[in-house]
């Protein structure tokens, strides 16, 4: 049943590079950032700042 | 003279008349635009010269009194060498953040070790507009 | 004088006089009551380095030239929070422009924000500001699913939603940053009115 250990690995090679364009893509993404908010503790990651 | 044609160049000791290594890398301190040491290869008796040791700098041979002027580098010299304190082949940056092509040779005075001039690819520069010499690129006065 | 996109200024290299990249450019920061950037948030230079708690101020910047940004050292670096603060308005409802809606104060949206254009003086200091925006454009603009550069007032409402543009701004758009410069300072011409 060697093909199984084929299949994994295809699947797990599959993931980590999804994982690694999907990190890749969202350092890429420099911001404009207008009037950023004035919180208390340190600013949001993600959509905004 | 240049960086270039001095590269290779036999270092003989004017004691023994034996050749004592080959002209490697020149270490430059960008504080003062010049060669303040010469990086040795098949040197046994050490691997820098400094440039006070140097008795001449001639077109065929460097000359020094003996195999005791070779040795490691001392602290000043250490931290200017390595790696990214190379000139040659090198990105130029100016002080305006454009990029003025690479380093394709550098001319210098044999007598004083003053670098006159940085032959970039996209012409020549003054030897006083070298600014720094890091990591990343060499640093050049814009002017 | 220079108009450049931040998509191009993101990304740039942060490089010291003593030739080191201490870190690259990750976000432009500017606010909406004046359109002056600020300055800019960080991150490291390596291949998977996330953001940087310190960032760059506009003041600390030596120049900003087409393939790096130079600054004096490493020391010139400030806490982000600091960069931040300095360009936040007291309303503080800002984020991130790229992808948000432009909609004229009469309820027409004209498209979504691709791209900011700023204006830098000269390379080595003197004043950034951020003076339009290329979009793509809607329906309204007759063009749907261009990208076309639309200049700014001097003062707008602007959020991480929206933009909020004066109708008469669809009058004045470019198509290239060529021709922008001009249509920047017709617009703003037209803005202040005769006398």
């Amino acid at each position: 049943m060697w093909w199984v250990w084929v299949i994994v690995a295809l699947v797990v090679i599959a993931l980590v590079v999804a994982a690694v364009l999907l990190v890749q893509s969202r350092r890429r993404r420099g911001g404009v950032i207008v009037d950023p908010t004035r919180p208390a503790g340190r600013p949001r990651r993600g959509g905004g700042v | 003279m240049r960086f270039s044609d001095a590269a290779g160049r036999q270092v003989v000791s004017t004691s023994t008349a034996e050749t004592l290594g080959r002209v490697d890398e020149f270490v430059v301190d960008p504080r003062t635009h010049a060669v303040v040491a010469v990086a040795l290869k098949k040197a046994e008796a050490g691997d820098t010269l400094a440039w006070s040791d140097i008795t001449a700098f001639g077109a065929d041979a460097v000359t020094v009194s003996g195999a005791d002027k070779l040795s490691g580098p001392s602290p000043e010299v250490a931290a200017l060498v390595g790696k990214e304190h190379r000139l040659l082949g090198r990105r130029a940056l100016s002080t305006t953040g454009d990029e003025l092509g690479k380093v394709d040779d550098v001319e210098f005075d044999p007598e004083t070790g003053v670098i006159t001039a940085l032959v970039l690819s996209g012409g020549e520069v003054a030897g006083v507009r070298l600014i720094g010499v890091g990591s990343y690129a060499v640093v050049v006065q814009a002017e | 004088m220079r108009l450049m996109r931040t998509s191009e200024v993101t990304k740039r290299p942060v490089v010291t006089f003593s030739g080191e990249d201490i870190a690259q450019i990750k976000d432009v920061v500017y606010s909406a009551g004046g359109g002056a950037v600020g300055g800019f948030t960080l991150a490291g230079r390596g291949m998977f380095s996330g953001p940087l708690k310190q960032g760059l101020a506009w003041s600390s910047v030596a120049a900003l030239g087409a393939d790096a940004v130079m600054v004096r050292d490493e020391t010139v670096l400030e806490p982000t929070q600091s960069i931040l603060d300095a360009s936040a308005s007291s309303g503080g409802s800002g984020g991130d422009v790229l992808g948000s809606q432009v909609l004229t104060d009469s309820g027409v949206a004209l498209g979504t924000v691709v791209d900011v254009i700023i204006q830098v003086d000269q390379p080595a200091g003197g004043q950034c500001d951020v003076v339009g925006y290329e979009i793509e454009a809607s329906e309204a603009l007759g063009s749907k699913g261009t990208r076309v550069l639309m200049p700014l007032p001097d003062t707008l409402a602007a959020s991480g939603e929206h933009l909020m543009v004066p109708a008469a701004a669809k009058d004045f758009v470019a198509q290239d940053l060529a021709g922008f410069g001009a249509a920047v300072l017709a617009f703003r011409a037209q803005l202040e009115g005769p006398g």
